[in-house]
């Protein structure tokens, strides 16, 4: 398994390539996630503040 | 069907209804994308494992095309018709599509270098892709460069339209002239060239990051559309109106 583990993120010597494109996409991806909910969520609380209607936009 | 959606009340009604179905279809393309990717499918003969790099680069490239080809409709709906959501989709857009634009020019060099010993070539294609990332950062700078928000829209919508000739560049560039880049692998004429093992990540990847495009404008759209609903009802009460939900976004 060890082994297995070892050769798998070696990537065939080319780790130190294939690695970043990984995490920059995936990093990426999940920081634009986060935030943009993150703004729809804070967008709608404070309206639902503002309005009175205690609705977020977890609970739509 | 535009001018249905043309009501923000109705789009937020909508948006709410696709937005959990559109997150886990993406979750679970993106799943199985990586680990076809990474683990099912087999080193290329020629490039090792440095092949795996193109099931991140490739969809990042799609997108960043095919999301300039949806920021330019929205400019085009914006201009032509003023409908009033294009302006928000653009705005929603711009972002997601220079960050897919940005990955594509960063994987790519990961990818260039051990195959081709270089980071950057200004070659067609790569360049033509530098400039798509250039064209989506003047949408954002032309977008929110300005004190009154809509101000910026006309001109963003402009640039978005202008851009569009763009995408045929980047599209036909490896036809067109000699370059390093590969020619197309997927839409050519002599049908797909990639072998089954390695085309079913890649198309896991590419749905996968469509709908991880829609789940995030979506998401940007409801917070642009609610952030302009609270101006309206800052606006009232400081005209001393009561505080309403149903103004105009």
């Amino acid at each position: 398994m060890a082994e297995f583990m070892a050769e798998f993120l070696a990537m065939g010597g080319f780790a130190g390539f294939v690695w970043p494109c990984y995490a920059l996409s995936l990093g990426g991806m999940i920081w634009l996630g986060i935030t943009s909910w993150h703004r729809a969520r804070t967008a709608a609380r404070q309206l639902a503040a503002m309005t009175g209607q205690g609705r977020t936009v977890t609970e739509d | 069907m535009f001018d249905y959606l043309a009501n923000p009340t109705r789009f937020m009604r909508l948006a709410d209804r696709l937005l959990l179905p559109l997150t886990l279809l993406a979750t679970m393309l993106l799943i199985a994308g990586l680990y076809y990717g990474l683990f099912a499918s087999p080193a290329d003969y020629q490039q090792g494992d440095t092949v795996r790099i193109m099931y991140v680069h490739v969809p990042a490239a799609w997108l960043a095309s095919l999301g300039y080809v949806a920021l330019g409709l929205c400019g085009l709906f914006y201009i032509v018709w003023r409908h009033p959501l294009a302006d928000v989709a653009l705005r929603a857009m711009a972002p997601v599509g220079a960050m897919f634009a940005f990955l594509t020019l960063v994987t790519g060099a990961f990818w260039g270098k051990p195959m081709w010993g270089a980071w950057w070539v200004w070659d067609a294609r790569l360049t033509s892709m530098l400039i798509l990332f250039f064209f989506y950062l003047g949408v954002i700078a032309l977008a929110n460069g300005f004190d009154q928000p809509e101000r910026g829209s006309r001109p963003a919508a402009l640039l978005a339209l202008v851009g569009m000739i763009n995408v045929p560049i980047v599209k036909f560039s490896v036809d067109w002239w000699n370059t390093l880049h590969q020619p197309a692998s997927l839409i050519r004429s002599g049908g797909v060239s990639i072998d089954p093992a390695m085309l079913t990540p890649l198309l896991l990847m590419i749905g996968g990051i469509h709908c991880y495009f829609a789940v995030i404008v979506i998401l940007r759209m409801k917070a642009i559309l609610t952030e302009r609903r609270i101006v309206t009802v800052q606006l009232r009460q400081a005209a001393g109106a009561p505080p309403s939900e149903g103004g105009a976004a």
